[in-house]
């Protein structure tokens, strides 16, 4: 019964956004061009680029496939760079946001948690652009804030969700708290913290790619060239890749995964 | 007062002075209800006590009283003349304290993704510092890991030294749990429910573990049990426990049926 009306709530705020942006989704039907261009861009998917589809490339240009690798290997990289960051402030950030640390601690951390998450890491490559220009210390930064702060976030509650008899067992035998998270609190969340950052990297290569758009050297840079010429059977060629790259990721973390938790 | 001999680890298996506990006049509540009243009980050094009655008797409370996981509302609990009550707010005090009280606790408490020899070595944390701590856990020496394998050996598990904790069957965990508890080189031993899971075959042999490695140590041993034959079988003393009190504290020879009728018989109200 009360699903019943969050549902109905849901749905009449869906129809008064949709009402107040005025959107008419003949809006989403192409012109007679844009059909052209659609069906072009369709059509390059089934035939990805091997090569570079201008006819003359500057003379500074690595050959295509150097390229490509080289796009991928610094998005790797740049996602790389920022989740171990990522980990290395989050961690102690997700234990001062814990159940394990008094009230004062606890609240201000999470506040700051909550500041960092909510500015999207395109925003603050947006920032961090303007204020120290295309740096690749600013990129792996600009990705390190908000998922340092989701992983502490998570990790936190990851903390105060596993079971503490072990700790408590610890404690009682005179150890001291710390003590006694280090060896029976961590490694029992451990798991499914190392679960989680290896799906938070998945989502920072992503990212990471997203940020070529602003002039980084990754995959987005390269995307974005592409799309500027009209190389659509290249953009095919670096969505391939991209694809690739994540379901590769996947396939090895979720190895991992069974080797950890199970 | 007693002073633990300075014998490193091997040596020291056999040679652990033990402790007396006095628990005079206990009572205790917990969220408002009575747990404990007025309970007084003496356990000397190399004696070895079963505590049995019905669940909701207080056994597993009087037990975490006397290893400093709870303090009595009123009354006293002292190990050797201390008292814990009065260290409930002085962190290293306490910790020194609960440090010579092991206690194997019912679901074993273990960190199930950890190899044994972590979850052995943790036992040891009150001797150590924090880096100390941390080293043994991820680089544990060789003189540190042929310690932990010895007394694995002694409980009969010697070869799981470096396997996963949830790989092992019940029984298995329990004697880390038991590793665990005399790793701590404690001066007494507690033991909540120990067969509480297990079957009848396999809770005699784990009772018949506890009271030689108890009796190796010279270590005051006390458990709680629910089966009140086996209690009486294979202990010395017998305390019955019911709704808070001590109902008898005999030598087990003199428990006989009206006792244990007293104890578990319910009355007609219910």
């Amino acid at each position: 019964m009360r699903q019943g009306f969050v549902l109905i709530g849901i749905l009449v705020v869906g129809l008064a956004a949709y009402l107040a942006l005025g959107l008419e989704l003949g809006g989403l039907i192409p012109n007679r061009g844009g059909f052209g261009l659609l069906g072009e861009f369709l059509g390059a998917a089934l035939r990805p680029a091997f090569q570079y589809e201008a006819a003359e490339v500057p003379r500074d240009w690595l050959p295509f496939y150097q390229q490509l690798f080289q796009g991928l290997w610094r998005t790797v990289v740049f996602a790389a760079a920022a989740i171990g960051l990522s980990i290395v402030v989050g961690l102690p950030l997700a234990i001062l946001a814990s159940s394990l640390v008094p009230l004062w601690v606890r609240i201000p951390c999470r506040t700051l948690i909550a500041g960092m998450r909510s500015v999207h890491e395109l925003l603050w490559a947006v920032v961090l652009l303007a204020a120290v220009g295309l740096n690749s210390a600013g990129a792996v930064l600009a990705l390190t804030i908000p998922y340092a702060g989701t992983l502490a976030k998570i990790f936190s509650e990851m903390l105060d969700e596993a079971p503490r008899e072990a700790f408590r067992a610890v404690r009682l035998s005179g150890s001291t708290r710390l003590q006694a998270f280090m060896g029976a609190l961590l490694p029992r969340a451990a798991p499914d913290m190392a679960a989680y950052a290896f799906y938070r990297f998945e989502c920072a290569l992503r990212s990471a790619a997203v940020l070529g758009f602003f002039g980084y050297p990754t995959i987005g840079y390269y995307l974005k060239l592409a799309f500027e010429s009209l190389h659509f059977r290249e953009v095919w060629t670096w969505l391939y890749l991209m694809i690739a790259m994540v379901l590769v990721l996947e396939a090895w973390s979720s190895a991992l995964r069974k080797r950890f938790v199970a | 007062m007693l002073v633990r001999p300075a014998i490193r680890w091997p040596g020291s298996i056999f040679l652990a002075s033990s402790a007396r506990f006095d628990v005079d006049q206990v009572s205790l509540d917990l969220g408002g209800q009575p747990v404990l009243r007025e309970v007084t009980l003496r356990f000397d050094a190399d004696q070895s006590v079963a505590i049995v009655g019905p669940s909701g008797a207080g056994k597993t409370s009087l037990l975490r009283l006397m290893s400093g996981a709870l303090f009595p509302n009123s009354g006293t609990v002292q190990l050797d003349g201390e008292s814990f009550a009065k260290l409930a707010e002085q962190g290293s005090a306490l910790r020194r304290m609960r440090a010579q009280v092991g206690f194997v606790h019912q679901d074993f408490a273990l960190v199930p993704n950890l190899r044994v020899l972590q979850n052995v070595v943790s036992g040891g944390f009150s001797r150590r510092g924090f880096w100390a701590a941390l080293r043994d856990l991820v680089a544990p020496r060789r003189q540190l890991q042929e310690e932990v394998f010895t007394l694995l050996e002694h409980l009969g598990i010697g070869d799981k030294l470096f396997q996963r904790v949830d790989t092992l069957s019940g029984g298995q965990q329990q004697r880390v749990a038991l590793a665990r508890a005399l790793f701590q080189k404690p001066r007494a031993l507690l033991a909540d429910e120990p067969v509480s899971s297990v079957d009848p075959t396999r809770a005699r042999a784990l009772l018949e573990l506890l009271h030689r490695v108890a009796a190796e140590r010279q270590l005051p041993l006390v458990v709680s049990l629910h089966d009140a034959e086996l209690a009486r079988e294979l202990f010395a003393r017998v305390i019955g426990l019911r709704e808070g009190r001590v109902v008898f504290d005999l030598p087990a020879s003199e428990v006989d049926h009206d006792c244990l009728q007293a104890l578990y018989l319910l009355p007609a109200s219910e």
